[in-house]
């Protein structure tokens, strides 16, 4: 009896645990990776330490537009915010309420911004929702998609419509535009704009093979470009020994407990059904225009068939199905496995470890292309967060001036002053609403400058001051390979990942209204997970491939159908 | 001696956890109303509107509540038979060991498992179950396996009991073990004197000792059946193994805290109470009838 009074005592803290884990699982953005750093192309000119109020010039020219016009009398708005814990990495004086950053959005917007309350960043999630549900929400917060919902029906939130193309400045709309009004497709419910949605760059989508240079040079191998090439070098790096110890120790592929995952998946076999044309997790428009389910489609079936077949030839993993991301970087950091799938800043991590442990480890990306000689990735979405605003509050469009200044505060641009030399670091820390709208494709973009600026087609001088380290750190490792860690991981990523993706890639992405309708439906859960067993227990040989067409009828059957119908309205 | 002013400190020493107790169990019994709602936050318990048992009917139609169920019933059974008949043989077993300080020593290296948490033995037993891991090896050298306990749904569950037993037995023995020595020593010489064995002693006397506290026991783990074992389950299952190691509880955290259908997990989760508060009555019922057990 004894044991389970102790088990109730400790179903609580287990789950506080865990939610504490699943926040910061690989789902989430991946900590190592500066790209998730919201300003790489900052120009960080030093400023006089002796300013005394942060202001705008005078006069400026862009302070009377309409995204930047102060108001006339001073309005006040009531915020919230997380971070709590980090704060002791502000300058010193300096606090959540009260930092050179937040004063010059005060002065150059004429704001009172106070916060409601600062809480540590683990416990903000909760304080939220229960200020949700007890009414009591701030002027403007950062909500997810389904909290957009929920805020939208119930009528909290005021309509954007009317302020989102006068008030958001030229950067950010064009940041906009380049999702092809995704975007803010994604924030429209009953054809009105309700948030502001974020941008997140693209390129963490698209999953790449990294593959050892030195062990194909070994065995005489030349690097992949197809799914048999991939195939043929797995089965050669189990084989023959390529890492020279005598001894058959090495895995061909590594894999993880949920194969399929956009963005971002680290051991993830998105590639390889991507490869074979399929796009499972996605809804998306077929040739006529119909939503379709990419898990449903005789090409996921192929592609499942192959990895079948992999598993039981012995080239992946045999025991991927239980192993999460840390199990199966531990293959790659000890030297076990040539071959990992990945997105573009894997170098970062968990490949430096490799490196790290093994200088000769000599990691190169290769894109593994369709049968048609084609890229196609599953695209994970431009949007997952929006800043919505209290329905009553006067001035919605405060909000959107806020994001203006911050943008320009990020970037070094319309005299924005750049006030702090560790700004990547506690960006959050400074804005009152840490919120990015980035541009999409920046890391393609940045290949190109980097590339162009190697080969003396582009003056680095024009460089932001963080793409001038960078590209100092590229030189670095062009001289002299692997002899710096921090400066290979940069060149791989920024710069030979980067150029991959740069050369073009085809993308197929959920549809943003498709997507609020399965992320609503009370039927979602149980497919989700019908799904992701049968993924499994195909490639694991749990079920034979012909259970697939089992599973196609039984998703129809238990609401996908009705789903795709809703959807396709 | 029992004296008024010692019970009203007695009270005061209960309060605390009694107030956890009406916090977190009672309290959150009411809020299990938006089982019966399409709850949104943004409107609260009282604006979000009502759907009478649609949840539920959701919960029928859809395939997972059929196999969650049945897991968490096969699991749940599977650990208490298992573990009752384990602690008890282990008990008997121990009961005999003359030599005090060896009874002693077994007895606290047995029971030493059951404090730790799951977190630390789901990672010991991921290393020890893993295919070049020790049973494996061990296996191995009779040309079984490797076995993928961990990826395996015909195997997962078995892990899982056998893994619980392992943790507890020593801990449900101790039990067992004060009542066989509440057991009247007298009985064990007069058999000695009439020529029993060691085995017939156990048969005629020990066992029929015990009797009383097997079927308290066993009676009262009927209001367990739903409880199949969280912490342990979710530190150790992945998707492969769903089809066997889902219970209600992962379900439940799955879908209503990590998937955000709030309503439907709360239905989930009190059609669970209901069942549960039915067993539980059942189980008292079954206590009082036959090991004259009563706490009202």
């Amino acid at each position: 009896m004894c044991t389970t009074k102790w088990s109730r005592l400790l179903l609580p803290l287990t789950l506080a645990v865990a939610m504490v884990l699943a926040s910061c699982g690989p789902a989430a953005t991946p900590a190592p990776a500066p790209a998730e750093t919201p300003a790489p192309v900052a120009a960080a000119t030093p400023t006089p330490a002796t300013a005394p109020e942060p202001m705008p010039p005078a006069g400026a020219a862009w302070l009377q537009t309409d995204p930047y016009r102060p108001f006339p009398e001073k309005v006040t708005v009531k915020l919230v915010k997380g971070g709590l814990e980090a704060a002791s990495q502000l300058p010193a004086g300096e606090t959540i309420e009260d930092n050179r950053a937040l004063r010059y959005i005060e002065n150059t917007l004429n704001l009172d911004i106070q916060f409601l309350w600062v809480v540590p960043s683990d416990s903000y999630g909760d304080k939220l929702n229960l200020a949700i549900a007890s009414g009591e929400i701030p002027d403007m917060m950062i909500v997810d998609p389904k909290q957009l919902e929920q805020l939208t029906a119930a009528g909290a939130i005021e309509d954007m419509t009317p302020y989102i193309e006068r008030y958001a400045n030229k950067d950010i709309l064009e940041n906009y535009r380049q999702t092809k009004s995704v975007a803010l497709a994604s924030a429209t419910i009953d054809g009105k704009i309700m948030g502001i949605p974020n941008v997140q760059p693209q390129a963490d989508a698209p999953i790449m093979a990294f593959v050892r240079r030195d062990w194909l040079n070994k065995l005489g191998l030349e690097g992949p470009k197809t799914l048999d090439d991939i195939e043929a070098i797995a089965r050669a790096f189990i084989e023959r020994d390529p890492d020279g110890n005598g001894v058959k120790d090495t895995y061909g592929l590594t894999g993880t407990l949920q194969p399929v995952m956009v963005p971002s998946n680290l051991h993830g076999f998105d590639a390889v059904f991507n490869a074979h044309g399929a796009f499972p997790g996605m809804f998306y428009r077929d040739a006529s225009g119909k939503i379709i389910y990419g898990t449903v489609q005789p090409e996921t079936k192929d592609a499942l068939a192959r990895l079948a077949r992999w598993y039981k030839e012995g080239l992946i993993d045999p025991e991927f199905a239980t192993k999460d991301t840390n199990k199966s970087n531990e293959i790659i950091a000890g030297g076990k496995g040539g071959i990992m799938f990945g997105p573009w800043w894997i170098p970062w991590w968990p490949l430096n470890d490799s490196v790290a442990n093994d200088p000769n480890a000599d990691w190169w990306p290769y894109l593994i292309q369709d049968k048609n000689g084609q890229y196609t990735f599953s695209m994970g979405d431009y949007t997952y967060s929006y800043v919505v605003v209290k329905k009553g509050f006067p001035h919605p469009e405060a909000a959107l001036k806020i994001l203006n200044v911050q943008n320009d505060l990020s970037y070094g641009l319309n005299d924005a002053p750049q006030f702090y030399p560790n700004f990547n670091e506690i960006w959050t820390l400074l804005f009152p609403i840490p919120f990015l709208i980035e541009q999409p494709y920046v890391v393609e973009r940045m290949a190109r400058e980097y590339r162009d600026a190697l080969d003396g087609k582009l003056d680095p001088a024009t460089f932001s001051e963080a793409m001038k380290i960078e590209f100092e750190q590229i030189k670095t490792d062009v001289a002299n390979p692997r002899q710096d860690l921090p400066s290979w991981s940069v060149r791989m990523a920024r710069l030979e990942a980067g150029l991959l993706l740069a050369q073009g890639y085809n993308e197929v992405r959920t549809d943003p209204a498709a997507k609020r309708i399965y992320t609503s439906d009370p039927n979602w859960p149980s497919l989700k997970k019908m799904e992701d067993e049968m993924i499994l227990q195909i490639i694991t040989g749990a079920k034979p491939l012909d259970y697939f067409d089992t599973f196609v009828k039984q998703w129809y059957d238990n609401g996908g159908a009705a789903l795709l119908a809703k959807m396709n309205q | 001696m029992f004296r008024k002013s010692d019970a009203t400190w007695y009270t005061l020493m209960a309060l605390p956890g009694l107030i956890l107790l009406i916090l977190f169990t009672f309290v959150p019994l009411f809020y299990s109303v938006i089982a019966f709602q399409k709850f949104n936050p943004a409107l609260g318990i009282r604006n979000s509107p009502w759907v009478g048992l649609d949840n539920f009917l959701l919960l029928f139609r859809i395939p997972d509540s059929r196999t969650v169920f049945f897991n968490t019933l096969f699991i749940a059974t599977m650990k208490i038979i298992f573990l009752q008949l384990v602690a008890i043989v282990f008990a008997l077993l121990l009961n005999e060991v003359r030599l005090a300080t060896v009874k002693r020593s077994v007895q606290t290296m047995v029971y030493l498992p059951h404090f730790l948490s799951w977190v630390i033995l789901a990672g010991i037993l991921r290393s020890i179950l893993a295919r070049d891991g020790l049973v494996n090896d061990f296996l191995g050298i009779f040309g079984v396996g490797p076995v993928y306990f961990l990826g395996n749904p015909t195997v997962f569950p078995w892990v899982l009991i056998g893994s619980e037993v392992w943790k507890e037995f020593g801990f449900e023995a101790i039990v067992y073990l004060a009542a066989l020595t509440a057991i009247n020593p007298t009985l064990y010489e007069v058999a000695e004197l009439d020529g029993a064995g060691r085995w017939q002693k156990m048969w005629y006397i020990s066992i029929p000792g015990i009797a009383p506290t097997i079927i308290l026991l066993a009676s009262l783990s009927l209001g367990n059946v739903l409880n199949a074992g969280f912490d342990q389950i979710f530190n150790l299952y992945s998707p492969i193994v769903y089809s066997t190691g889902d219970i209600i509880d992962t379900y439940v955290y799955r879908v209503g805290l990590v998937q955000g259908q709030y309503s439907l997990g709360t239905a989930v989760g009190l059609l669970k109470t209901v069942i549960s508060l039915i067993l539980i009555a059942i189980s008292y019922y079954l206590a009082s009838r036959y090991a004259n057990y009563r706490i009202f």
